[in-house]
């Protein structure tokens, strides 16, 4: 995609650019297609720069022991990736691998500073962004041990429809992008109580399936399971 | 007597550090400060944020307390640093509470002021991204560790972690200038007194630690730093 006339309206370095960074950016930058399942950057790696997903679905990896891995956050398009990288020691602590096929464009670091440092209005969303990701993070952990699976399940499923949306506004289709089994391990829950919570939800016309897809029919309901405890 | 930004010396603080010039006697102007004895909430958890708190003197836990859950401390801070961070985005609700350790002079900023501090000074908003990133690295090692260290370790980052936020006495280099209350190691490492008490104790025969009284002296800090990096 071309950041000069980009249709990307998610994108926050479009959203918040003027547009001679954005042509600096267009210059600057380096795109790559990445067909599903590849992998953008592992744990360990070191941090040359950032990514944006200009188009596709990502999954972000935390190994929590030699053979587990768990998915901290699922990103769409127009967001950023790899920022869990940056700090001192400028290494991922995690890793991303493509969903579907997704177009990613790569900015140095040193491109990046730039561009954060003449956009004031870049700096300050970036900053609200982290704010937002600890916030969350530490959220997660606290509140985690305490919910039940059926709170586990909504949550994760409302964390979905706010990186991917809807695949159709109307019907309020779910644009999953994740596999079930990845959808319980998202929820950090097994994959059979995944099936069991799914089912209770369907019975309680909060969820709906239509051609093997998972449809949302009472979002306020979602929200207020996902919320009980915390 | 109100202190003034433009005239303070405290260099690593990020108003004076990142803010222009001009916009320091603008911050002086809205800026109020606050003494607190020791002990002190100075904000707590499900209080709405109304602004950022500069600590310009003294020392803060930052505690997280899951309901009914014993409370663990998430953050140490001292002067010239920056505090309520965590309650910026989302609902703008403090997650946290912050309570201190010995007597403190705290600072606060009203949140308009801060915000158009950010836009206004490049640098400032830059070098909150980057603290925001090292913080959101920090928490999520802490949760790795509660999860996989064991109790030994645990203590031993805990230290560490002392270390890094108050550092050594300045006329005794190997004494913690501050060591916080048993209890309170116990909440940063998210174990029992009693273990602290009994890990301490194992640390103290093998000469990596002396306890002289409540204060820790380190014996053997590359002893300590080893074991943080097992995992």
């Amino acid at each position: 995609m071309d950041c000069r006339n980009c249709s990307n309206t998610k994108c926050f370095i479009q959203k918040h650019c003027l547009s001679t960074w954005l042509e600096y950016t267009q210059h600057h930058k380096i795109t790559k297609q990445i067909s599903a399942t590849k992998t953008i950057f592992t744990e360990g790696d070191l941090v040359t720069g950032i990514h944006v997903l200009c188009s596709g679905k990502v999954k972000v990896l935390l190994k929590t022991s030699k053979e587990k891995e768990h998915i901290i956050r699922i990103a769409g398009q127009g967001q950023v990736l790899g920022h869990r990288g940056f700090s001192e020691k400028m290494i991922y602590p995690i890793s991303a691998e493509t969903l579907i096929e997704s177009e990613v464009a790569y900015i140095s670091n040193e491109d990046f500073f730039k561009l954060i440092r003449a956009n004031k209005d870049l700096s300050f969303y970036m900053m609200m962004f982290f704010a937002d990701e600890l916030l969350r993070s530490e959220q997660k952990l606290r509140v985690h041990a305490l919910k039940t699976s059926k709170e586990k399940v909504a949550s994760a499923l409302l964390m979905v429809v706010s990186a991917f949306g809807f695949k159709d506004e109307k019907t309020k289709h779910i644009d999953l992008g994740l596999s079930l089994r990845e959808l319980a391990n998202f929820a950090t829950i097994s994959y059979p109580t995944l099936l069991k919570v799914l089912d209770i939800l369907l019975q309680e016309e909060v969820i709906g399936n239509i051609d093997n897809e998972l449809c949302l029919l009472n979002e306020t309901a979602l929200i207020n399971i996902s919320t009980k405890e915390n | 007597m109100k202190r003034k930004c433009e005239t303070c010396s405290h260099h690593n603080c990020f108003i004076n550090k990142y803010c222009s010039d001009e916009w320091k006697p603008l911050i002086t102007f809205h800026k109020s400060t606050m003494d607190y004895p020791a002990g002190a909430t100075i904000f707590s958890e499900g209080d709405t944020v109304k602004g950022i708190y500069q600590i310009y003197s003294g020392k803060i836990k930052v505690v997280a307390s899951s309901n009914g859950e014993k409370e663990r401390i998430v953050r140490l801070a001292k002067e010239e640093q920056i505090l309520g961070h965590r309650g910026l985005g989302g609902k703008m609700i403090y997650p946290v509470t912050a309570i201190t350790l010995e007597k403190s002079q705290v600072t606060f900023i009203p949140i308009d002021i801060f915000y158009n501090a950010l836009k206004a000074n490049s640098e400032l908003a830059f070098h909150m991204l980057m603290f925001y990133a090292d913080e959101l690295k920090a928490s999520e090692k802490r949760m790795k560790m509660l999860a996989s260290m064991n109790a030994k370790e645990k203590i031993a980052v805990s230290i560490m972690n002392i270390v890094n936020a108050f550092g050594f006495d300045p006329n005794d280099t190997n004494l913690l200038s501050f060591t916080p209350t048993r209890k309170d190691i116990a909440s940063i490492a998210g174990t029992t007194y009693e273990t602290v008490i009994r890990v301490l104790g194992d640390l103290e025969k093998n000469n990596i630690i002396a306890q002289e009284g409540k204060a820790i002296r380190v014996k053997d800090l590359d002893y300590l730093k080893a074991l943080c990096e097992m995992n």
